[in-house]
């Protein structure tokens, strides 16, 4: 996290000095780099992410800037629009991506390495393939083996068509936002003339068209089918390296997942029980009361005799 | 483009303001050592396995007029604290200054080993059980609960199955009808294969929930959020603001994987509270049972629980005395934003004075 950050605040200092020599007309920063050890916690994240969106804001500022000068100020913009959407469908890739990645153990197999890389044949991907299929013979497991091996498989191709699927409803909800988002600037009135004014008017063009595209049968389910294809591929894993620690006498997860299963029973058993003794107590308070009231009577009536 | 006149000069202009906020907010930031949440003064009164109830007293205010209690009910997928965030934007304390005993039910951050917990387990013992530690600690018989979001469907769950231990129901942002055409979160949870994901992942990762609810509106919680933050920090008190709705939203607890698969699939999935088919624990949830009186509060720019679902509790109980409240503000809004603790926190005290019959 740190490294992350002290990258984006030198690659933000390197920008704003590039721009304070390059920018046409003196640049408008003058900005100076905090220090990212003086901060922690949430504050480091949110300084990374400022920092972040800075960039991208300021770059983007900046191509227009570059645009207006090079044609004047009544530009056609459309470069710039194609730039956008070249940049928008790049974020929504990145964001599908990391939102229904791979399982980790999965997406360390699919590193892709160089020929000249020394990992080439000792990759994970190879590395896990070697492991699994070394599973010794006598345990009658290797045909079962290559079974999973193609179940496994299989899932992979539907989370990629499931990920296709669903990665075409983003291109469309794209491509009708910045449609939305061209007409809206032909009818502003008054015309916008700010970037803020532009991007607050990107936002409410994209959530229009997104809450009108989520609505939908088809979209939905996408949605189900692409997080259903992630879950299934997650689980095969899981189910696969549970049999391995079986095989070498390790517990497993679907052993500890027993074990709870068995502890929430004896919890609520112990809890029962509990209760039923609390109310035997309040019961035998109450016998007692009684008793002892009886006895009062009694002594009484025995007195007045 | 006719509608765009956009000038170098006044782009510039506008980065020059961006970058002044930004580095206010870098300082502003880099001075924050802490990110304080919980404003109100309370005590532990009671716990049951990782549920903890607080009491928070009445303050006193010299001759203002103590009022009912109420038992507060959160949702299990986020903290209870946003109901006490920070002394401007808490809804306890506005209660709590109105005369009002406050109880408030913490459910705790799930382990592992909760991976088996039902809804059984959380309405019929955990709830059961905090409705019996506030009624013995406000010495009353039957105590005012009040539900927010899944803590208010809790509580309508609670108070059919268990009518002689709440006296009035108040709730809040709360998710009746589970499949309004508005309900995008319930439409995106049809498809969703509840077994598989509790199979899969045993307790649901609340960061998965938390990634479900920005997708809901990925451009305004992201893009416009973030492009805003210089404005919003570059002030001490509005970054401090800003810091503890984040450090909530972030702090999502994981969802003990039994009862929200039971909660996907009845609820979510075929609607059952409605229908009155609902089961906690072998026993049917029969909303008609209800005829305490009904406070139902609705946020008007509620995205995630929209109030076409909320407003469906009008019809669905045998409650003579309902009343309605619908604020101008969203989910979370209705008891955090500013306006909002302007009229929630009271008209829930002139409700709890005023007669039910």
């Amino acid at each position: 996290m740190a490294d992350d950050l002290l990258k984006l605040m030198q690659q933000w200092a390197t920008y704003l000095d590039k721009q304070s020599h390059e920018a046409p007309g003196g640049t408008p920063f003058n900005w100076q780099s905090p220090d990212p050890t003086s901060v922690s916690g949430p504050q480091a994240e949110l300084i990374s992410l400022l920092t972040q969106q800075s960039l991208e804001f300021a770059r983007f500022a900046e191509q227009i800037i570059e645009l207006i000068e090079q044609q004047g100020r009544q530009t056609e913009l459309s470069a710039l629009i194609n730039h956008f959407q070249d940049h928008l469908r790049r974020l929504t890739q990145e964001w599908i991506l990391s939102r229904w990645q791979l399982p980790e153990q999965l997406g360390a197999l699919f590193r892709t390495h160089s020929f000249q890389d020394d990992l080439l044949l000792d990759n994970p991907f190879i590395h896990g393939l070697k492991s699994l299929l070394n599973t010794p013979d006598q345990l009658g497991l290797q045909h079962s083996l290559q079974q999973q091996l193609k179940s496994g498989v299989d899932l992979l191709i539907e989370y990629e068509q499931a990920l296709r699927q669903y990665s075409a409803h983003y291109s469309e909800i794209n491509s009708s936002a910045t449609r939305n988002f061209l007409d809206s600037i032909e009818t502003a009135d008054p015309s916008i003339n700010g970037l803020g004014q532009l991007h607050d008017l990107w936002v409410e063009s994209y959530e229009e068209c997104y809450s009108k595209a989520i609505a939908t049968l088809d979209y939905r389910k996408a949605h189900g089918r692409i997080s259903n294809a992630v879950m299934r591929l997650r689980l095969f894993l899981q189910q696969l390296r549970n049999t391995q620690l079986q095989q070498l006498g390790i517990p497993n997860e679907a052993q500890l997942s027993q074990i709870h299963q068995q502890l929430h029973q004896q919890r609520r058993e112990l809890k029962s029980l509990k209760r039923e003794l609390s109310e035997l107590t309040e019961l035998k308070e109450e016998i007692e009361e009684l008793k002892r009231t009886l006895g009062e009577k009694n002594g009484d009536k025995g007195n007045n005799r | 483009m006719k509608g765009l006149s956009l000038s170098a000069e006044t782009i510039r202009e506008e980065l020059q303001t961006f970058n002044n906020r930004l580095q206010q907010s870098y300082q502003v930031l880099q001075q924050i050592e802490e990110v304080d949440v919980g404003a109100t003064p309370r005590e532990e009164i009671f716990r049951n396995d990782r549920v903890r109830l607080y009491y928070y007293p009445p303050t006193e205010t010299g001759g203002s007029k103590l009022l009912p209690p109420v038992l507060i009910c959160y949702a299990l997928v986020n903290r209870p604290y946003i109901a006490d965030l920070q002394p401007d934007r808490s809804l306890i304390g506005s209660l709590t200054r109105q005369g009002v005993p406050v109880y408030l039910i913490d459910w705790g951050y799930p382990e592992p080993s909760d991976r088996y917990l039902t809804l059984e387990d959380y309405i019929e013992d955990y709830l059961d059980s905090c409705v019996r530690a506030s009624s013995k600690h406000a010495a009353q018989e039957k105590i005012n609960l009040l539900g927010i979001c899944q803590g208010g469907t809790f509580s309508l769950c609670y108070t059919a199955l268990h009518p002689e231990r709440i006296e009035r129901l108040i709730t809040l942002v709360t998710p009746v009808d589970f499949h309004t055409a508005d309900f995008t979160l319930s439409h995106l949870a049809m498809e969703v294969d509840a077994d598989l994901a509790v199979e899969t992942y045993g307790n649901i990762p609340g960061e998965l929930l938390n990634d479900t609810y920005n997708s809901l509106m990925p451009m305004r919680l992201g893009v416009q959020k973030n492009l805003g933050l210089p404005k919003q920090l570059s002030d001490r008190e509005k970054a401090l603001n800003f810091l503890r709705m984040e450090k909530w939203i972030n702090d999502g607890p994981d969802q003990a994987g039994e009862a929200f698969k039971q909660f996907i699939q009845q609820f979510f999935q075929q609607n059952l509270l409605l229908k009155g088919e609902a089961e906690i624990g072998g026993w049917k949830v029969d909303l008609k049972q209800i005829k305490q009186p009904i406070l139902n509060i609705i946020g008007r720019h509620d995205h995630l629980v929209p109030p076409s679902s909320s407003k469906a509790l009008k019809q669905a109980t045998s409650s003579r005395h309902y009343k309605e409240l619908i604020v101008d503000a969203g989910h979370i809004g209705v008891f955090v934003s500013s306006r909002a603790l302007k009229q929630v926190p009271a008209a829930i005290c002139d409700w709890l004075d005023s007669p039910a019959d």
